[in-house]
């Protein structure tokens, strides 16, 4: 299976981790389109394809998508429960991407359904190697509704 | 609220009418006493329920169907209360009614028996004793009461502490929840353009602008490890922990297995076996393992390959776990002092390290019941040892 054109879509309010995981992917010869969005509400108009995010030939539906928790407007909690709530994301491929380790938010993120909980490395070149164990599990080896 | 001892000490008088009961009345009044004339037993219950010193009845005045009230009164008395009841009975002229009533209500309560004729200083004393015992009660009660309330305030004192304590803690964990993702993130990116500059921009840089940049990666590697190490050290100090028997063998497996550093390449890791098992927490001793192997492997002079044997033994009852290794060794004054946080032996300075590592292992094992300790000889190696009860099957 190989879903090397779908598109991504990164949840991330930090412009510096932005710039990181753009990079990291490139290293990871992760090459799918990626597109960003800053908050919470941003997130949910993307995926519902409203607003700004009406152009569907400009702004694909994703078939992954990278969530940090800590987020302005909705936190990533929220957006998870809204997803796993709406019969049209139930199977989309969530994986969290957040500084906390707290076994709390771990916990509650795994019981709302997301697909994976990934801390991010203090180094960027973990985050590297990250991203390629990404690739080669989720868009080369897993299977896609 | 309670009515005046005054009134709670009137004498209830219930008699039949005509000159047996006009005279219980004056003779009483006399006396200074506060009688109350009652025209049935029912009345005179009521009264009790509300508040009274005495009874005085004579047989007579009351049915034997009225027994079975009296009796649910007396029986349904507050625990302090026990009302002084003063009989008069028919003396000998006693009917057979008479003697059926006096065989169930004499036994039941504070009853004193008084025989026709009766003179009045006789009736006198055995109402002012009545009287006294029944004042006595009522200290008794106002005891209770304010026994009662000062329990109820030091029950009201704790709650208001119990909330205050939570309060705190909830504090304390949005405190370290947010020195997690607001200290990591500038610092994941100071790591991260560093390493920018080092991928893209170091064949422009000379040896010692290279030694810079190497510098400042490795000192926000160091902070990055101290602000882990807090994070985890106030992760032990909350949460509950459900505690199970550990086979220290596998976890021993299992800890090298995922630490790449912790290769035979790298260090002699020698298990003593058969280990014996613990009673612990599995998550929290994997932490003491890669702690204490960690250690093992950093505090060694050069040129010396880092070697750690490790064994198990009965110690009262506990089992003790030792690791001994090969290091640099600490002297006697440090022994317990490497066990705080932020405290580092002498000597240690040129090697790598945060100084929460042994506060964590100190933290972990306490929490689960059992003692840290170390034994050491400068410049031959540290034996360090932890102490947890044993596993509830071997």
């Amino acid at each position: 299976m190989n879903n090397n054109h779908g598109t991504i879509l990164l949840v991330e309010d930090n412009d510096n981790d932005v710039v990181f995981m753009q990079r990291a992917l490139k290293n990871a010869d992760l090459l799918n389109p990626l597109q960003v969005v800053n908050d919470g509400e941003q997130a949910i108009d993307y995926l519902t394809g409203r607003g700004t995010f009406s152009d569907r030939t400009k702004f694909p539906a994703p078939i992954l998508v990278f969530l940090d928790l800590k987020l302005p407007t909705k936190s990533g909690l929220e957006i998870l429960r809204w997803l796993r709530e709406s019969p049209e994301f139930k199977t989309l491929v969530v994986l969290v991407l957040t500084t906390s380790n707290e076994p709390k938010d771990i916990e509650s993120a795994l019981k709302l359904g997301a697909n994976a909980y990934l801390v991010k490395p203090s180094m960027f070149s973990e985050l590297t190697e990250l991203m390629k164990a990404t690739k080669a599990f989720w868009l080369n080896f897993n299977h896609f509704v | 609220m309670n009515q005046s001892l005054d009134t709670c000490l009137t004498v209830l008088v219930l008699t039949p009418s005509g000159n047996d009961s006009l005279n219980a009345m004056t003779v009483l009044r006399d006396a200074g006493m506060q009688p109350v004339h009652c025209a049935n037993l029912t009345e005179a219950c009521d009264h009790i329920v509300q508040g009274a010193g005495a009874l005085l009845i004579a047989e007579e005045a009351f049915t034997s169907a009225e027994t079975g009230h009296l009796m649910k009164t007396l029986a349904e008395q507050e625990p302090w209360s026990d009302i002084p009841i003063v009989l008069i009975t028919a003396g000998e002229d006693i009917t057979q009614a008479g003697l059926e009533k006096l065989q169930i209500v004499a036994p039941a309560g504070n009853v004193t028996l008084l025989e026709r004729p009766l003179r009045p200083s006789t009736l006198v004393s055995s109402l002012r004793v009545a009287l006294r015992s029944r004042r006595r009660q009522y200290q008794i009660r106002d005891l209770l009461e304010q026994q009662q309330q000062s329990r109820n305030e030091l029950e009201k004192r704790v709650e208001e502490r119990t909330a205050q304590l939570t309060e705190t803690i909830a504090e304390l964990e949005a405190f370290s929840y947010s020195v997690s993702h607001d200290l990591r993130t500038p610092l994941r990116a100071m790591q991260g353009y560093s390493e920018f500059l080092w991928e893209d921009y170091s064949a422009r840089l000379d040896d010692t602008g290279k030694d810079y940049l190497r510098k400042i990666l490795q000192a926000s590697g160091r902070l990055d490890h101290l602000v882990q190490d807090i994070l985890t050290y106030s992760r032990l100090s909350r949460g509950e922990w459900e505690l199970k028997d550990i086979r220290l063998q596998k976890l021993l497996t299992d800890v090298i297995e995922s630490y790449p550093m912790l290769q035979p390449s790298n260090i002699d890791i020698v298990g003593e076996f058969p280990l014996l098992s613990v009673r612990g927490h599995e998550g929290s001793l994997t932490q003491v393992f890669s702690n204490l192997l960690t250690n093992a492997l950093k505090f060694v002079p050069d040129g010396r390959k880092p070697r750690v044997k490790i064994r198990t033994e009965l110690a009262d009852g506990q089992v003790r776990l030792w690791f001994e290794d090969n290091g640099i060794g600490i002297a006697p004054a440090y022994w317990e002092r490497i066990f705080k946080m932020f405290e580092k032996a002498p000597g240690e300075k040129q090697y790598d390290g945060t100084g929460m590592g042994l506060a964590i292992v100190r933290k972990a094992v306490e929490r689960m019941g059992g003692r840290v300790g170390v034994e050491s000889t400068v410049g031959q190696g540290s034996k360090f040892w932890i102490e947890l009860p044993r596993a509830h099957e071997q």
